[in-house]
């Protein structure tokens, strides 16, 4: 293991603090997202959606919208042109609402203001039906079913045999040898409940698109706001009844996503060509904040249940856990996501026997989907709690009961997966509590506790760890096609999208290194699906862990035909050509580095003189990994290829006498293989830090009956830049096989022990349990009652 | 909206007044009722922001007076609130965000009378009065507690339009405003205190004010604990007596409702606390 | 009912006709295709609209467009219309303060805005400064970072400090 260095030398443009290459028109404003579209004869589409859930539709009178000047088209779900469900679980329109975000009809209007008046001049008459949203209540025997294909509970665990409200698909059991007997054998077992509510991506850039009818070959083309640009191809082409061929999306500037702008972005496309067909118009679509939270997926909650077991020497023996989230009405993502908690349900920790069930519950809320970290914030906060209260009843500190349980190389994880890898956990834990000042910090906080009565300081670290890409979830595979042009510039394009990240940048770099040319000769062409094939989704931390492979795959390939080109022309062999800074050059054997010698050519002038001699500039390649071998009914094998570890050390300050959570200080260390972009990987630690903290103390969507109570940016409670803790942040790099260049997984580990840290440190500082997010000012207060 | 004036004078501005007026003082609450839903359509809007008159402050010995249309902003860079009401200093300061401050104004917060007004507890603390002028130019006063009937809900009258606030001078006072937000910008007051004393040679108190928001539906000023104390010394028994019975006594008012879970003991933390340092 | 809105944009004076009722966001976008300016929230609290009325900050979500009327108004392209960057949006650039970039123009105004009116802003100063313009990529380090930069005259064309 290393710290990252700034000067390593061991490759040119790998792991330096290139410039973002999507920077400038972002400073400039003009940057295009899918709402700065506009186009002749443009119509404005927008939804009707009923107040309260669920209901069945009874009638919808649109007389009164449709007399309104302006009102081009009105598409109720009892019309026949009415395209209803999705492929995908969602509706596009629906007579049987189930939640907030249900469309009952659809309009297309000349201006958003004529749209916003015939939206409230429809008069929509139902039935409002029994409900369900709790996961205790949607588990009850009584309780309404709310999907046909829910399942009920026997002995506890979910079965086909019985009708319920269980999302079966989501069902994941992990059983590793014998906790009874495991249980036998401990000195200490406590047994714990957690808890954590409905949280929104709340990107800045709400949902919209743009659906036309490309006038050169007649495709149906939606530009839009998609974080998974194939993925909403679907959505097109169904809505449409396009074949996909004809079924064109382009990705805009996309103003971020973390997981959101998946399947709400899917159905307001499918929405939107609807109304295109009805029409024969471009149609623009988009949603408000209100609609964008009402709409989009959200942060599962989860209700955790855990017993652990430890000898008395701290050695943890056994884990046994029920981890249940609310899915919502509809789901499309919790079968995937289950699978990532199921795999992590026991922490970073070698437990030799394990039993976790993990599955979801339908009830009549907002859908949970994927958000940053994909189910790790939540399983994190509940295990590493666990872990504190387990050392709490051991008398033990918290850091040595993580050190005497961490996986090493050679551990087997809870899916008895061997780690055969490098393991640099302990390393950085070392590093951390020494850069924190840990226990300095710990005893002098414990005195001013004593002392203090108004504010209270507590610190606390988090050791965790994150499987990289998608692993056994699905298949990593994906394309990249590179073409070198006469001038010596280059066009990089691959079905992997920038979401903000700094994927353009990562990309432009990897393939940058192999063909020894500088950033500023690449063009990185956004994910235009009529150019490239579908590479799965940007999901799962896995755009440059795992989806660059075929990039450097096809920079590699260029690179080395360029060389052959070299090597003939000054009469040598491949191995002896290197190439830097645009340059092309015979390597001096006595002078390895020294590339300023006679024998060199300039990559433009290669790639001239192959254009103009019919040679071969481009280079398509794909990348598929080796499959995972993991038994879904056990649990047990191989989860992923490579995993990120990760160390967070939180500091709080807390006022009891009006229960807020300041946070002083965020030390984060992140395991990054190898860094490709320093400043980039930063930029995503600080990110999720701050998101971390607004999980741990103010977020939280309110809900009544299903209804989103807090449905805008004044109410649903972001950090600002007056509430950022310090951060201190430490990259490290390690050693993978996987990974392009070594790279690991950066963007959902940033985030996803910070909820967790901070909630240990409040633990720490309140000598309390706490067991629930966010630790708001309301439940800060109740835990000191 | 059936009408839209934007008058440079109040003179003019008086002809505009009518029944359906609204009127536009920052427009940051009303463009947000807008979005809602609220309609406009048949009212007619009168923009206050062009009307330099109406805007700035003026201070003649002991009197302060805040024109309607100050913004937030201006209000904390006034040298004689600076001075003089330091707590109002702070409660405009902890309004929202640099660009709300910079268009929100003084008469539209108090004219809205959300009971989390930032400002209010302030003004409440300094004896504030709204100015009122009628379409006819009479001009009368009317303090804020009589003037804020409920949530969303004043006295003004249909022919009148909020002239200017004004307070009197705390200068000699030793004053505190304290907020408590789910976050440390953009907040709305959970609670909010404004708090000013004023003692004699002998260390008992000369004159006491306390003010507390968003606890009811319209900011309360605890005038019986005030007189109480006067002439007192603030010892601790005093100070966990008083906290006690403020609390107490906004309990009875509200209910127990479930804000009350969290707010009756804070409000109890928080007057103890704040007395203290004003002891200090 | 339309009414016709004279007022100074980027330095231009500017006659268009609008709604009563048009928000100042709109009439930009819309009507006038400067598009920097975004939408995030419509009700003033992530400041992605932001845009610099008579020198002071403003969301122009919650800025009615008929009482712009001889205003001087400046929006994110004012910054870069004769084709140079301003240090500030030099400085983003350099420090990496952006990410999705859908809020850094409000961003790149407000940073300017504070410097201006507080050449001097300490780091508390310039969160202050910021507060009213949310990012959910960045957690706001880079951002400030950017300002301090610009504060401490990194960016003088002249290479010559000013203290």
């Amino acid at each position: 293991m290393s710290l990252f260095e700034h000067n390593n030398n061991k490759y040119k443009v790998i792991g330096k603090d290139i410039k973002r290459i999507d920077a400038l028109e972002k400073v400039k404003g003009t940057a295009l997202y899918a709402a700065d579209l506009y186009m002749d004869g443009m119509l404005y589409g927008g939804n009707v959606r009923i107040k309260e859930y669920p209901a069945k539709v009874t009638k919808i009178d649109t007389s009164l919208a449709k007399a309104i000047p302006g009102v081009v088209e009105i598409i109720t779900c009892f019309d026949s042109r009415a395209k209803k469900h999705s492929w995908a679980d969602y509706c596009y329109m629906t007579d049987e609402v189930k939640f907030c975000g249900d469309v009952v009809a659809i309009i297309a209007a000349e201006s958003k203001k004529v749209l916003d008046q015939a939206i409230k001049s429809i008069k929509v008459e139902y039935e409002l039906q029994k409900g369900v949203y709790t996961v205790e209540d949607a588990l009850k025997e009584d309780a309404p079913i709310i999907r046909e294909k829910g399942v009920g509970l026997v002995d506890g665990l979910p079965s086909r045999e019985k009708k319920g409200n269980i999302f079966i698909d989501s069902y994941y059991p992990v059983r590793k040898g014998d906790v009874v007997e495991g249980f036998k054998n401990c000195d200490v077992i406590i047994e714990r409940e957690y808890n954590v509510p409905f949280i929104d991506q709340a990107y800045i850039e709400t949902e919209a698109c743009l659906v036309y009818c490309d006038p050169k070959d007649g495709s149906i083309t939606g530009e839009s706001s998609a974080q998974n640009p194939f993925f909403t191809r679907r959505y097109l082409a169904e809505a449409s009844g396009n074949t996909m061929s004809e079924s064109r999306l382009i990705q805009r500037t996309l103003g971020g996503s973390f997981g959101g702008k998946e399947e709400g972005v899917g159905v307001q496309i499918g929405r939107a060509a609807i109304l295109h067909k009805a029409t024969g118009r471009p149609i623009k679509m988009v949603n408000s904040r209100e609609e964008s939270l009402m709409d989009s997926s959200k942060r599962h909650p989860f209700n955790f249940k855990y017993k652990i077991g430890a000898t008395k020497e701290g050695k943890v023996l056994a884990l046994e856990a029920t981890l249940i989230d609310n899915c919502g009405a509809y789901n499309n993502q919790t079968q995937f996501m289950n699978w990532r908690s199921s795999v992590h349900s026991a922490g970073v920790y070698e437990i030799p026997n394990v039993k976790t069930d993990t599955f979801g519950v339908f009830t009549n809320n907002v859908h949970g989907g994927a958000m940053r970290g994909y189910s790790s914030p939540q399983v994190i906060f509940a295990q590493e709690q666990l872990m504190n209260e387990l050392a709490k009843e051991l008398g033990m500190d918290n850091v040595e009961l993580r050190r005497k349980n961490i996986i090493r190389q050679n551990s087997r994880t809870a899916t008895n997966q061997l780690i055969t890898e490098e393991v640099i956990l302990e390393e950085m834990m070392d590093e951390l509590l020494n850069r924190s000042n840990y226990y300095n910090k710990k005893n002098e906080y414990e005195e001013f506790n004593k002392n203090s009565k108004s504010f209270k300081k507590g610190i606390s670290l988090v050791t965790c760890f994150r499987g990289a890409g998608l692993g056994a979830e699905g298949i990593d595979a994906n394309g990249a096609f590179v073409q070198a042009t006469e001038d010596g510039s280059v066009i990089i394009s691959t079905g992997l999208a920038e979401n903000g990240q700094g994927l353009q940048t990562a990309f432009a770099q990897i393939a940058a290194e192999p063909l020894g040319i500088t950033i500023d000769k690449i063009h990185f062409h956004s994910v235009d699906t009529h150019a490239i094939a579908d590479s799965g989704m940007t999901v799962a931390s896995r755009g440059t862990t795992m989806g660059a492979q075929s990039m450097k795959k096809a920079a590699e390939r260029l690179a080395l035909i360029i060389k052959e080109h070299v090597a003939k022309k000054f009469c040598t062999t491949v191995d002896k050509i290197d190439c830097k800074d645009n340059y092309y050059y015979v390597v001096d054997e006595n002078f390895p580095s020294n590339y300023s010698n006679e024998k060199k050519v300039a990559f433009k002038d290669i790639c001239n003189e192959r254009m103009w001699g019919g040679e071969q500039l481009a280079v398509y390649e794909w990348f598929k990994p080796e499959l995972n071998d993991y038994n879904h009914h056990t649990g047990q094998g191989k989860a992923f290829p490579t995993y990120t570890y990760n160390v967070c050390i939180a500091e709080v300050e807390v006022d009891i006498n009006i229960g807020s959570v300041n946070v002083t200080k965020v030390t984060s260390g992140l395991d990054c293989g190898t860094v490709i972009n320093p400043n980039t990987v930063r930029g995503q630690m600080f990110g999720g830090i701050v998101m971390g903290l607004g999980y741990a103390i103010t977020e939280e969507i309110e809900l009544n009956k299903g209804r989103i109570l807090n449905d805008n940016f004044d109410s649903y409670i972001l950090p600002t830049s007056m509430d950022i803790p310090e951060m201190d942040l430490v990259l490290f790099e390690s050693i993978t096989k996987e990974g392009t260049f070594g790279a690991k997984s950066v963007g959902e580990p940033s985030t996803e022990a910070v909820g967790a840290a901070i909630a240990g440190a409040v633990s720490h500082a309140l000598n309390k349990n706490v067991d629930h997010l966010p630790c708001s000012l309301e439940s800060i207060l109740k835990y000191m009652d | 909206m059936l009408n839209y004036f934007r008058p440079k004078t109040i003179n003019e501005c008086l002809d505009y007044i009518c029944d359906d007026r609204v009127y536009i003082a920052g427009g940051t609450d009303l463009l947000v009722e807008m979005k809602n839903g609220h309609d406009l359509s048949k009212n007619t809007v009168i923009d206050l922001t062009h009307i330099p008159e109406l805007s700035g402050v003026k201070r003649e010995n002991d009197e302060i007076e805040i024109m309607a249309c100050t913004t937030h902003d201006n209000v904390v860079l006034n040298k004689d609130i600076n001075q003089c009401l330091r707590a109002l200093s702070s409660a405009c300061r902890s309004v929202g965000s640099p660009q709300i401050r910079n268009m929100g104004t003084i008469g539209g917060s108090v004219g809205t009378a959300s009971p989390a007004s930032d400002p209010m507890p302030a003004l409440m603390l300094a004896d504030g009065r709204v100015v009122l002028i009628n379409k006819k130019g009479e001009t009368r006063e009317e303090g804020l507690e009589d003037f804020i009937v409920k949530p969303g809900v004043t006295t003004l009258k249909n022919d009148e339009m909020i002239l200017s606030i004004k307070v009197k001078s705390l200068k000699e006072y030793k004053q505190s405003f304290f907020k408590i937000g789910r976050r440390k910008a953009l907040a709305i007051a959970r609670l909010n205190f404004a708090m000013a004393i004023l003692k004699n040679d002998d260390e008992t108190i000369k004159d006491i004010k306390i003010v507390i928001g968003a606890a009811l539906p319209v900011t309360k000023r605890f005038y019986d604990i005030e007189k109480m104390l006067v002439g007192k010394k603030l010892t601790e028994d005093l100070i966990e007596q008083v906290s006690k019975e403020i609390s107490e006594q906004v309990l009875a008012i509200a209910g127990p409702r479930k804000s009350s879970e969290y707010k009756i003991p804070v409000i109890k933390n928080v007057v103890n606390s704040m007395l203290k340092e004003m002891e200090v | 009912m339309k009414i016709q809105l004279n007022t100074t944009i980027n330095d231009l004076l500017v006659s268009v006709e609008i709604e009563q009722d048009a928000r100042l966001l709109d009439v930009l976008r819309d009507n006038l295709g400067l598009l920097g300016t975004k939408e995030g929230c419509g009700v003033g609290e992530c400041g992605a609209c932001t845009v610099i009325i008579n020198g002071k900050t403003a969301n122009s979500c919650i800025t009615l467009a008929a009482s712009m009327e001889d205003c001087d108004i400046k929006t994110i392209e004012y910054l870069s219309k004769d084709g140079e960057l301003h240090p500030m949006q030099e400085s983003f650039i350099d420090n990496s303060a952006l990410q999705c970039g859908f809020c850094t123009p409000g961003f790149v105004l407000s940073g300017i805005s504070l410097l201006e009116r507080n050449p001097k802003a300490t780091t508390e100063e310039i969160k202050e400064g910021l507060s009213g313009n949310i990012c959910r990529c960045t957690g706001y380090e880079q951002i400030i970072k950017a300002v301090e930069d610009v504060r401490d005259k990194k960016y003088n064309k002249d290479g010559a400090s000013n203290e």
